[in-house]
């Protein structure tokens, strides 16, 4: 008896350790379905980069640079840009944000959402950039920038979401609010 | 560790670039793969628009009721004229014997994402090589042009947008005759060049396709010249990008009228 219920423990951990995995999927998704929203439906702001910096300084084993690259991948042919942009994007992006992680998990909400501003802006030069270099022409970086503006302002709606993850989780949101 | 799937990363983009069908099946299957997720995430999100739309679009919705109705009555008007226009048309094109290339079947697809980055334009929607969508195909939205089918899976295909960086489409200006090329530019107005230069084509000018290259069939409407100035021709396209859920692909029919007629 008392191993059946360690195994199905064992077993809902394993499915809430998915959890994190499946939020990032779905993030995906809504990434690529357009919006119904009339300003936002034009406007692709980085709702996966939010998941991969989000687990980055809190749990950054749930998201491992393998994880951050299969999912950039396949950003990448399903939105049918040249490949390795977004691979290159969120897997440069977790490894800054680890390394600097003793730091940000120390801070409050605030500078947490304010730090995910560079952070984007950077993604999206960088996706500016390589889309660029891909056909040695380079369109003008606006639309990119917005989408980051836009993503800085919609990070604390997401985020509500990957809190809500996180508490879920064996272990839960010790560090969050 | 990350540095090594950086280097992959790069790799991976330096192939693509270099070879635009670099990983061609596998991405294709890939997405057909992914495709019944984005169809299924797709329907309560074309569901939750209309609502939206129901919720704020009364006032809108009313004053594009009046303007329908005004242009009903104008367009009954064209109707009538058109009507008499095609029957003198038939007879002359009889009496000069001329023969026209045949008609076009229409492959209607769903669109289940975009590319969600502002530097790709693209449309993914649900219709592949099992439906007969072919690369090079053109796809048209409600009010003209929107794009070319660049990838096809076995149900899903990619359509490469008007305003892409990469499209170029050989097209003509009606009212002059003039040849030029639209091209995209990741904005939201596509721009019209190789224009010979004593062009006197102006703001207000239907473009239509060329037809030249073979890819695209003459005479679909693209859109109209809405601007003229040192840096290029703007054009706006008569399909609106913004929020398209159906898409028709053209099934160009070849056109062997010559060679028939030449053949024993």
């Amino acid at each position: 008896m008392k191993t059946r219920d360690s195994s199905f423990s064992k077993l809902e951990s394993f499915s809430r350790l998915f959890l994190a995995q499946l939020v990032l999927f779905f993030l995906l998704l809504i990434n690529l379905v357009p919006l119904p929203v009339p300003v936002l439906g034009s406007l692709n702001p980085a709702f996966v980069l939010m998941g991969v910096y989000y687990w980055a300084v809190y749990r950054p084993t749930l998201l491992p640079p393998l994880l951050c690259f299969g999912a950039g991948l396949l950003m990448d042919i399903l939105s049918g840009g040249p490949l390795g942009i977004n691979a290159l994007v969120f897997v440069a992006v977790q490894w800054i944000v680890r390394s600097q992680r003793r730091f940000l998990m120390g801070q409050p909400y605030l500078v947490m959402w304010f730090i995910f501003a560079p952070v984007a802006l950077g993604a999206g030069l960088t996706q500016w950039f390589l889309a660029g270099l891909s056909v040695m022409r380079w369109s003008a970086p606006l639309p990119g920038l917005i989408d980051a503006l836009a993503g800085f302002f919609l990070f604390p709606f997401i985020s509500l979401l990957l809190i809500a993850v996180h508490r879920a989780l064996p272990g839960g949101a010790k560090t969050m609010v | 560790m990350p540095l090594l799937f950086i280097v992959l990363a790069l790799l991976l983009f330096v192939f693509s670039s270099l070879h635009k069908d670099f990983g061609h099946p596998l991405k294709a299957q890939v997405t057909d793969a992914f495709a019944p997720i984005l169809a299924t995430l797709n329907t309560p999100v074309q569901t939750a628009a209309v609502y939206v739309s129901a919720l704020t679009g009364f006032a809108a919705l009313q004053t594009e009721n009046a303007t329908l109705a005004a242009e009903n009555e104008h367009l009954r008007t064209w109707y009538q004229a058109a009507l008499t226009l095609r029957a003198e048309n038939e007879s002359l094109h009889r009496l000069l014997n001329v023969h026209l290339p045949p008609g076009h079947r229409h492959i209607t697809a769903r669109v289940i994402a975009d590319s969600g980055s502002p530097y790709a334009h693209s449309f993914l929607v649900l219709a592949g090589r099992q439906d007969g969508v072919k690369k090079g195909q053109a796809a048209l939205a409600a009010g003209g042009v929107i794009g070319r089918v660049i990838e096809t899976g076995e149900t899903t295909a990619r359509i490469l947008l008007l305003t892409d960086i990469n499209t170029r489409i050989p097209v003509t200006v009606e009212t002059t005759g003039d040849r030029a090329i639209l091209a995209g530019a990741n904005t939201a107005l596509p721009v019209l060049t190789h224009l010979p230069p004593n062009s006197t084509a102006a703001i207000g000018d239907r473009i239509v396709t060329s037809g030249h290259g073979g890819l695209f069939p003459y005479g679909l409407p693209v859109g109209e010249i809405i601007g003229r100035d040192e840096d290029g021709v703007s054009v706006r396209p008569y399909a609106s990008l913004d929020r398209v859920d159906f898409i028709r692909i053209v099934d160009k029919q070849d056109d062997r009228t010559v060679t028939d007629e030449r053949l024993p």
